[in-house]
């Protein structure tokens, strides 16, 4: 998984905003709409697929 | 040739991700979040943001670095399966316009993404299957590859 190192500060000409790990209120709303959108959509799916195939579902 | 991404901030739990996509005319803040939808699944949003952290307005940002974009995402992939190896990442388009946008995306980086994902498509009758290209999908998951 050599690539992760890349999360590291890399010292490159543009630096990434600092404050903005904080999620907003407005964007955390957007988030749920789109995560309850997600859980009903997912609600009939059949994980059977993915357990068959080498993904070991936890 | 590799498009290499921007450098980005993550949080903590490694499901908040932040990067400034930089172009000749503007520069845009960007978050990846990563929401637990139940047990199993996370969803994985990209936003565009103001500079005071409010949700930008405008759905379609394009700032004409679109590979660049992907990688980071790619990036932040890495960076949440490190801490959550037996979850999977969902995400879906917010209408089938946007849907097909990110099949398109996926379908261009084939080759490089399924060297270190398993990627499965949703299909419009909620099966699973593996991903194949040009077919008509609903939603995607990603699956760390082990």
């Amino acid at each position: 998984m050599e690539m992760r190192t890349i999360i590291e500060k890399k010292s490159t000409d543009i630096e990434p905003p600092d404050l903005l790990l904080v999620r907003h209120p407005t964007v955390q709303a957007f988030v749920d709409k789109k995560v309850a959108q997600a859980r009903e959509s997912l609600k009939n799916v059949n994980l059977s697929f993915l357990q068959k195939n080498q993904h070991p579902v936890k | 040739m590799t498009v290499p991404p921007y450098p980005f901030l993550v949080s903590e739990n490694q499901l908040t991700f932040a990067f400034e996509s930089v172009s000749p005319e503007r520069v845009i803040i960007k978050q990846v979040l990563y929401d637990q939808i139940n047990d199993i699944y996370y969803n994985l949003a990209l936003v565009d943001v103001m500079p005071d952290g409010r949700l930008a307005d405008d759905v379609v940002s394009d700032n004409q670095d679109l590979p660049k974009v992907i990688a980071t995402v790619l990036q932040t992939m890495f960076v949440f399966f490190d801490e959550y190896p037996d979850k999977l990442i969902y995400f879906q388009g917010s209408d089938a316009v946007r849907t097909r946008f990110y099949r398109i995306i996926i379908d261009r980086e084939l080759n490089k993404v399924r060297e270190l994902f398993l990627i499965y498509g949703r299909k419009p009758d909620n099966s699973l299957e593996e991903f194949i290209s040009n077919s008509v999908y609903v939603g995607f998951v990603f699956a760390l590859k082990s």
